[in-house]
């Protein structure tokens, strides 16, 4: 078998397994699976902007907050489920565009630090909302689908996002980011449109965490701005995207599979102890491997090919 | 209609006026060099014509139409590639990669990779880089980063080329090599070649007008012979010309 015929039967292999999973799996995994998705939707995405060109952004928790609030807005006045994904992704996909113009123009740690600080102030401003305007904070949400359905949705949500990070990589598109990410004088010199660019794949990365943040706002039940813009998101993703490589869409899913397993092992039982390992993780990962497990996956992978094709010679 | 024309350039960083009043033209066709002791304004001049940054005053014509104010990928669109003078090659993309930023971006740009591909490899096959497809840019020696640099530009299919140092850290026999390469895309490809080259027996050698500057004033211009009896570019060199 070919290894790309390989790969294909592999990938599935495991659609056919989560597809058919509720039909037998108890309840338990359905919703640790619903989690693993979310983080995979989120992280994924995040790639196709951050892992893509560089800029690393910390402003996932206003585009997952913002999809979530889109809800929180519609769902009681026209609850459909599929309207409120919808909105959310597009409401969350534009805000990235429009604060895209100003934000794309600063590099390196300082826009690291203005998406977060953008993320800070977006959270605070629904607080004030709600707290000054309206007069109560959070909104308890009813009547939304059952587990088998947030869990199909995420599903068909996960492979598109999956799909789009493979697509935007293997084109011109995804050589023109990784340009930028190379270097973005030398990118612009050589024709790319840096700035459309940058908008492009900063919307497009939003447009997936505010899907994410819409269906989970009705899976939650209960939003208010420290649930939906918690910057905790924004670390977690992050983590998840380097943890397990940026390189390609592979990556963020073993990253979000792995933490989202272990901190359902561990980290509601010793949380501190938990942060403090992720912490230290991070730090080592950063610095001796830079391109995360999956980077260590084709380096094995290769070194076995080589081997292999010695032992064939000789 | 010249071909690419500027009319009193000036451009100050600071106190420091590192173009000023500079006019010069170069037809379609010429090889024109352009020299002149470091601190001269020549890569301030390259990045005032691809539009780095904006000149304080004075205008820079492509085909007479104003090209000032545009943006550096608007500038490659229009016909004017570039090379740097510290390659600046997209280090952790592979060479082929490289090239075929040039090819998909360029001034005749397409979204098909396999044309970009197919026309990396040929670009490879004629600077030299054959066998290198793979490695990554970052990790080639210094001539085959310039070959690189080369390559890549001529994939977004310049009218007209500008090559700043492009013979930078070669030795005599690469030196000749891309001497002669320089004549091919003029003769064989009709790209007209801007070039601002320290090596002075290269520069007079295959240009065919060559412009001086000096702490951002032009100085002299005219033919390689001209130019080199110039009272006052044999004394803006004095003690800095190094024969190579």
């Amino acid at each position: 078998m070919t290894s790309r015929a390989r790969t294909l039967a592999i990938w599935a292999a495991i659609l056919t397994i989560l597809l058919t999973l509720p039909l037998y799996a108890p309840g338990y995994y359905i919703s640790l699976l619903i989690s693993i998705l979310m983080w995979i939707i989120l992280a994924v995405g995040w790639i196709i902007f951050s892992g893509y060109t560089g800029y690393i952004s910390l402003a996932v928790a206003a585009f997952f907050g913002l999809g979530s609030y889109m809800t929180v807005i519609i769902w009681p006045i026209l609850p459909s489920f599929p309207l409120v994904i919808i909105a959310g992704g597009l409401a969350s996909g534009f805000f990235a565009i429009l604060i895209g113009f100003p934000c794309l123009r600063i590099r390196g740690p300082y826009f690291i630090i203005l998406t977060l600080g953008l993320s800070e102030l977006v959270k605070y401003i629904s607080q004030i909302y709600e707290v000054r305007v309206r007069g109560a904070l959070g909104t308890i949400l009813l009547g939304g689908p059952s587990s088998e359905v947030f869990y199909y949705s995420l599903i068909i949500i996960a492979a598109i996002t999956v799909v789009t990070a493979y697509f935007v990589k293997n084109t011109k598109f995804g050589l023109g980011l990784f340009s930028i990410k190379a270097n973005e004088e030398a990118a612009e010199a050589m024709g790319v449109d840096t700035t459309r660019y940058k908008l492009l794949s900063f919307g497009l990365s939003a447009l997936f965490m505010g899907f994410a943040g819409a269906v989970m706002a009705l899976r939650w039940t209960y939003i208010d701005p420290t649930v939906a813009f918690n910057p905790l998101i924004t670390f977690q993703v992050t983590i998840m995207a380097i943890f397990g490589g940026m390189e390609d869409f592979r990556g963020p899913i073993i990253g979000a599979t792995v933490l989202t397993l272990i901190s359902e092992a561990f980290g509601i039982r010793y949380p501190y102890h938990y942060m403090g390992l992720l912490g230290i993780t991070l730090i080592l990962l950063v610095k001796f491997l830079p391109t995360g497990l999956m980077g260590v996956i084709s380096r094995l992978y290769i070194r076995k090919k080589i081997v292999g094709a010695l032992d064939a010679v000789s | 209609m010249r071909f690419l024309e500027a009319e009193n350039v000036s451009k100050h960083f600071g106190g420091v006026a590192a173009l000023s009043n500079v006019s010069f033209h170069v037809d379609k066709g010429e090889i024109v060099g352009l020299i002149g002791p470091n601190g001269a304004g020549k890569t301030t001049l390259f990045n005032v014509i691809c539009c780095v940054y904006p000149p304080d005053s004075g205008i820079i014509k492509l085909n007479g139409s104003k090209i000032t104010g545009l943006k550096p990928h608007h500038i490659c669109k229009g016909g004017i590639a570039r090379t740097f003078q510290i390659t600046k090659s997209f280090g952790n993309m592979s060479v082929r990669e490289n090239i075929m930023i040039g090819s998909l971006f360029g001034k005749e740009s397409h979204g098909s990779l396999r044309i970009a591909g197919e026309e990396s490899r040929q670009l490879m096959e004629f600077t030299g880089l054959i066998g290198k497809a793979g490695i990554p840019a970052g990790s080639l020696i210094s001539a085959d980063a310039r070959r690189l640099e080369l390559a890549r530009a001529l994939a977004a299919k310049p009218e007209i080329l500008l090559l700043d140092e492009v013979m930078a850290g070669l030795n005599p026999s690469e030196v000749g090599e891309a001497m002669k390469l320089i004549q091919r895309l003029r003769n064989e490809m009709g790209i007209t070649i801007f070039m601002v080259e320290h090596i002075m027996k290269s520069v007079m050698g295959v240009s065919d007008r060559i412009i001086v500057l000096e702490s951002g004033r032009q100085i002299a211009g005219g033919t390689p012979k001209e130019v080199s009896e110039n009272p006052a570019v044999i004394e803006a060199y004095l003690g800095e010309v190094r024969e190579t």
